[in-house]
């Protein structure tokens, strides 16, 4: 539904068929500079939430960057080619976004006017006291050679990381309606989910390159 | 990327690593964090009854620099007041290291857990030793 907003053209000047997407034709596959405003949503024809069926985004993503590949354009004037190509870039980054979870969540929150990453840089409650002591355990662990607590403390981070990252599923499609104190809220746990995944990258990584921390 | 030679130095031999007795009553505790990068500093530090700074520790789970920077932090703020140790910015960081552009975030991570842990030991301190209601009035 990509003329939900009403900025968009509904229909080709060129063939008069349908725009499934502010940029491509579905008749003469023609295509069109991106309009202002168009959100990634919108480029890739699919509905803004952040519960996505990830083979429908898979299968808009296909046809759209079939459709702008330069590739097809290299016949075409320099304009237009410089065009596919801009567009092609475009569809990349929309997919690249909506694809992941932690991204699209993001993108939402900035879409609902923010906080960005940068205005809040804090955690929820005590998190940091945490990520302190299970940075404290995983080296502790690393230096004795304990796999299976390491693996523990894997399965509980992952738990740790699913349960906020259903908090933010669970909130993410009403931040157009919400205050900027939830919306700080929302910014601060994604900021948790940041950690995270920080800490899952360090209790997987080789112990021969974790050579990162102060510790003796 | 080059970095300094005192950075190196401080990420080689990390000058108060360790921890104090965060419970006690003339400790502050300060623990800072990077979203961006997943980097938490704990920083400590130990106050006598003038509010002189005598003991500090961190530990930093994170870049070379970011260690560096609050290694530095923990040399700076011993033997000053709490006031004086306020008076650390993260400029003064940056040249005395001579951090690259892009790890200036690390001093401003060192600077606030500097900060953090004065102000969890002031808090302590006024809960401990709160002023007699009505003192004012007397």
């Amino acid at each position: 539904m990509p003329a939900q907003n009403g900025v968009l053209p509904a229909k080709c000047t060129r063939c008069a068929a349908e725009l499934l997407s502010p940029v491509v034709c579905s008749g003469c596959q023609s295509i069109y500079p991106m309009p202002s405003g168009v959100d990634h949503f919108q480029l890739l024809g699919l509905e803004r939430t952040f519960r996505l069926d990830e083979a429908r985004v898979k299968a808009s993503f296909r046809a759209l960057a079939r459709s702008v590949h330069p590739d097809h354009f290299t016949g075409a004037s320099g304009e237009v080619a410089a065009l596919a190509t801009r567009l092609s870039a475009a569809v990349n980054e929309a997919v690249a976004v909506l694809s992941d979870p932690l991204r699209r969540a993001d993108y939402l929150l900035t879409l609902a006017g923010g906080p960005s990453a940068v205005e809040v840089r804090e955690v929820p409650g005590s998190l940091l006291t945490e990520v302190m002591i299970l940075r404290e355990q995983i080296e502790e662990a690393r230096s004795a050679g304990r796999n299976d607590e390491l693996e523990r403390l894997r399965a509980t981070l992952s738990a740790s990381r699913g349960a906020a990252l259903e908090t933010v599923a669970a909130r993410a499609d009403s931040l157009p309606q919400a205050s900027l104190e939830e919306r700080r809220e929302f910014r601060k746990l994604l900021n948790s989910i940041r950690y995270y995944d920080n800490l899952l990258s360090e209790v997987s990584v080789d112990p021969m390159h974790a050579a990162k921390t102060t510790h003796d | 990327m080059a970095y300094s030679d005192k950075i190196i130095d401080h990420y080689q031999n990390p000058r108060n690593v360790g921890s104090l007795d965060g419970n006690a009553r003339n400790v502050g505790t300060g623990i800072v964090g990077a979203p961006e990068c997943g980097d938490v500093m704990k920083l400590q530090i130990q106050v006598d009854e003038q509010d002189r700074i005598v003991d500090a520790k961190f530990k930093t789970f994170g870049c070379g620099s970011a260690i560096a920077s609050s290694s530095l932090a923990t040399e700076w703020v011993k033997g000053r007041t709490l006031d004086e140790a306020l008076q650390i910015k993260n400029t003064d960081i940056v040249q005395e290291l001579a951090l690259p552009p892009v790890k200036i975030h690390c001093s401003v991570l060192a600077e606030d857990a500097v900060r953090a842990a004065i102000a969890d030991v002031k808090q302590k301190k006024e809960q401990a030793s709160p002023r007699p209601a009505g003192a004012a009035a007397r």
